[in-house]
């Protein structure tokens, strides 16, 4: 998976390695004069580009956070991404989203979703278009005073399950999909071709594993397919002998028809 | 001249001497610079401080160029010293955390390091032995799973854990067979109240200060949590809407904001009654009290049974002066007369969690010793010593219990809900809150009526304290995750935090925000038609 993503993220410029290691840390006050030292530099413009990224990524996380500094990072993506189409390009234009959904005190959740769009339909197999991606789908399920219902709303999300490109990113759409169905108790079943599909895509961590396993088992066994439900919960059992729902899988397979 | 000449010669005989010593001391092999690993908890039971002290010099042995400093912080200071520590720069290398204290969106990302990478590989101190080759995550009974080890929202990997711990009621078992003529304890709650009658008459025959149970306010905390978790067994699979047959914090949480659940839902309602039981046989004014007084009144002979984690088995051992014995606390089950119908049974202690977490500072200066230490300490023989010294039960597999830990070996076969109670509720708040006014339940004039009123009244000030907080600390979480995430592509190339973290915790994060905004309406409503 990392490697993956790596190939995707490929032709980013060094840039000011120190910079991004110290914010790596989060020390932003170091990070941040270490990307203005770079900026300073005789550089590349690729590499100027980097660090004024790299002071736009840091304010973003420097304490005490003001309005005048999250302001002050919209300024500095704005340039970025619209004066380009490279790495720094996409990435700054991920924060732009980011800003508007989390960062400001009143979000602005349209203009976030239209900048992951606007980054979706330039660069959509670029690593940061699909980091939007898995949050434009949350803003689809979960709209803010809209009329939609929450049928719709899963519908218009799972339209998005298209531009995922790497089975992680498809594996994530799923997981949150299904999980939005659970929350507004839509019909069980309709969360199954997607639990299915996240567990076929083999990009589970062992907890999650554990979870979606007993989940299609026992929506499985809710809604009539109970060879499917015991060859879930054999799964189970057999993959997680420690795991606290042992006894009450147990149960469970044993009162299956 | 001559001697002119002398003194030259000794003291360049001199300096040359000085020379050659300094030079032999800057490269003598125990003159190299050794790293000092700084770790801190609050592990003051027993000999668990003993414990770790004894891994830590056994691996010093192994690797004469590290040091290692422990930090022993009592728990009541702990966690405010922790945050000055963190926020200044200050803090050690390694630091105990249990995210039972709240508050880890807010801190794992901003503090700790992810380990998920580094889990995934071999532990090279169980060269070996039979976990030789496994995945280091693979070689902890609960594979890592538990709430610290893994963080299911973060999708990562944090906390290496020490210890797994179960609850259990200890007694006085010379007092008991005094009393009842047996030194067996009781098998169910039927059981247990005859033995609260019987330790009420026979103090009061031999005029004597004694109680059933050693309480206090810490202890009523270890009690509440298994009594409504247990008693709210019943009731859980109506909050399961994810289908997982485990409570997630979200399923308690809203389904309080939602009304699915509160201390009227009759499962709830009749684990006050148990709780009230529980506190009534207590002694007097154990609400004020702090646990070191609950153990002393244990100690003394004042109280027949304390309620405490396994965690404290070495430290009766050491400091009773009679023999100890443990049981389970026996709630009522489907055969109990007033209880039955709404009980499930048999419950179990619980997952296989492992616990007393270690988490790595992301400020760290020596990151790779701290990590090869919690390997060490986490191994088959590091574990074997920490085990042996401080007679807690392990947390690694292969590692064997003492003959005097054993006993305290949790119970799986049956049912559990997961390790999110209704005790815990919405969070922090909530649950001081339920702390706070307990008192009401207890006494000759308290009543579980007198506490559900005041729940009623006032707890959905408190469950929305917690919601902000929670949704506060999970932007926190989600936007520190980002920054992080961004420098590691950009400083190694390193993507393995992007797309996926964590799609799961923001969808969370809306669904907190709708619930609160739908509850804020529904008040809104009930409000105007409540005003003439």
């Amino acid at each position: 998976m990392i490697f993956a993503w790596a190939n995707l993220a490929g032709g980013a410029e060094p840039g000011a390695t120190s910079g991004w290691q110290a914010l790596a840390r989060l020390k932003t006050d170091e990070a941040l004069r270490e990307f203005r030292a770079e900026a300073e530099k005789p550089a590349s413009d690729a590499a100027k580009r980097d660090a004024e990224f790299g002071r736009g990524v840091s304010l973003l996380a420097k304490q005490p956070m003001t309005t005048e500094q999250v302001e002050e990072a919209w300024t500095i993506f704005n340039g970025l991404a619209d004066s380009g189409t490279d790495e720094v390009a996409q990435g700054a234009r991920y924060f732009l989203g980011r800003i508007a959904q989390h960062h400001r005190e009143q979000p602005n959740l349209a203009e976030a979703a239209k900048q992951f769009r606007r980054l979706l339909s330039e660069q959509e197999s670029s690593i940061w278009a699909q980091t939007a991606l898995s949050r434009l789908v949350l803003l689809e399920l979960y709209p803010e005073r809209s009329a939609a219902s929450p049928g719709q709303c899963v519908a218009t999300a799972r339209k998005l399950l298209a531009q995922a490109r790497l089975p992680v990113a498809q594996s994530e759409l799923h997981l949150v999909i299904a999980d939005a169905i659970f929350y507004y108790r839509l019909p069980v079943g309709e969360a199954l071709p997607d639990l299915l599909a996240a567990e076929k895509l083999r990009q589970l961590d062992a907890p999650t594993r554990a979870d979606v396993l007993v989940q299609i088992a026992e929506v499985s066994a809710l809604t009539g397919d109970p060879a499917q439900a015991r060859k879930f919960y054999e799964t189970f059992l057999a993959e997680f002998p420690l795991d606290q729902r042992q006894y009450m899988v147990k149960q469970k397979l044993a009162g299956l028809k | 001249m001559k001697l002119k000449h002398a003194g030259i010669a000794v003291l360049a005989l001199g300096y040359l001497a000085a020379a050659v010593l300094a030079w032999r001391h800057a490269h003598a092999p125990e003159a190299k610079q050794k790293v000092t690993v700084r770790l801190s908890h609050w592990q003051l039971e027993g000999t668990v401080r003993e414990g770790i002290e004894a891994v830590a010099r056994r691996y010093e042995q192994l690797n004469p160029d590290v040091k290692v400093e422990i930090l022993v912080v009592p728990d009541t200071i702990y966690r405010q010293w922790m945050r000055t520590q963190l926020v200044g720069g200050t803090a050690p290398d390694l630091i105990e955390y249990t995210m039972y204290w709240g508050r880890i969106e807010e801190l794992a990302p901003r503090y700790f390091q992810p380990i998920s990478r580094q889990v995934a590989q071999p532990n090279p101190y169980n060269k070996g032995t039979p976990l030789e080759g496994r995945a280091w995550r693979d070689t902890f009974l609960d594979n890592m799973t538990g709430p610290d080890g893994y963080n299911t929202l973060m999708r990562d990997y944090y906390a290496p854990t020490i210890a797994m711990f179960t609850m259990r009621l200890f007694y006085n078992r010379t007092l008991l067979r005094e009393i009842t003529g047996s030194d067996q304890p009781p098998q169910t709650w039927r059981e247990f109240l005859g033995l609260c009658e019987a330790v009420r008459a026979y103090a009061k025959a031999k005029e004597q200060t004694l109680s059933t149970i050693g309480n206090s306010w810490d202890n009523s905390w270890w009690i509440a949590e298994p009594v409504t978790h247990g008693m709210g067994s019943h009731h859980s699979p109506k909050l399961d809407h994810d289908h997982t047959l485990s409570l997630s914090y979200w399923e308690i949480a809203l389904g309080w904001e939602r009304g699915e659940w509160s201390y009227r839902t009759p499962e709830l309602a009749n684990g006050l009654k148990v709780f009230r039981e529980l506190g009534n046989a207590s002694q007097p004014g154990f609400i004020q009290m702090k646990r070191d007084v609950a153990m002393l009144d244990f100690l003394r002979g004042h109280a027949l049974i304390l309620c405490a984690g396994s965690w404290d088995a070495s430290s009766l051992r050491r400091e009773a002066p009679f023999e100890v014995g443990a049981f389970r606390l026996p709630l009522p089950d489907a055969a109990d007369p007033e209880f039955g119908k709404t009980s499930l049974g048999p419950l179990s202690d619980g997952s296989v969690q492992t616990g007393t977490s270690f988490y790595l500072n992301k400020a760290s200066a020596h990151s790779e010793e701290a990590l090869d230490f919690m390997r060490f300490l986490t191994s088959v023989e590091g574990n074997q010593i920490f085990v042996d010294v401080s007679q807690w039960l392990p947390a690694i597999r292969g590692v064997k219990p003492t003959e005097f830990s054993k006993r305290f070996l949790p119970f799986y076969d049956g049912y559990n809900w997961g390790s999110q109670s209704y005790f815990s509720g919405t969070g922090s708040e909530l649950r001081m809150f339920f702390l706070q006014e307990m008192h009401r339940m207890f006494g000759p004039n308290g009543s579980v009526e007198a506490f559900q009123k005041e729940m009623e009244t006032r707890g959905p000030e408190y469950a929305d304290r917690d919601l902000h907080a929670h949704l506060r600390d999970s932007r926190v979480a989600f936007n520190t995750d980002d920054v992080t995430a961004t420098a590691r592509l950009r400083a190694t190339g390193e993507a393995d935090r992007l797309p996926a973290s964590p799609a799961l915790l923001e969808g969370k994060y809306y669904q907190t925000r709708r619930e609160m905004e739908a509850a804020a309406q529904r008040a809104e409503k009930t409000n105007g038609e409540a005003k003439p």
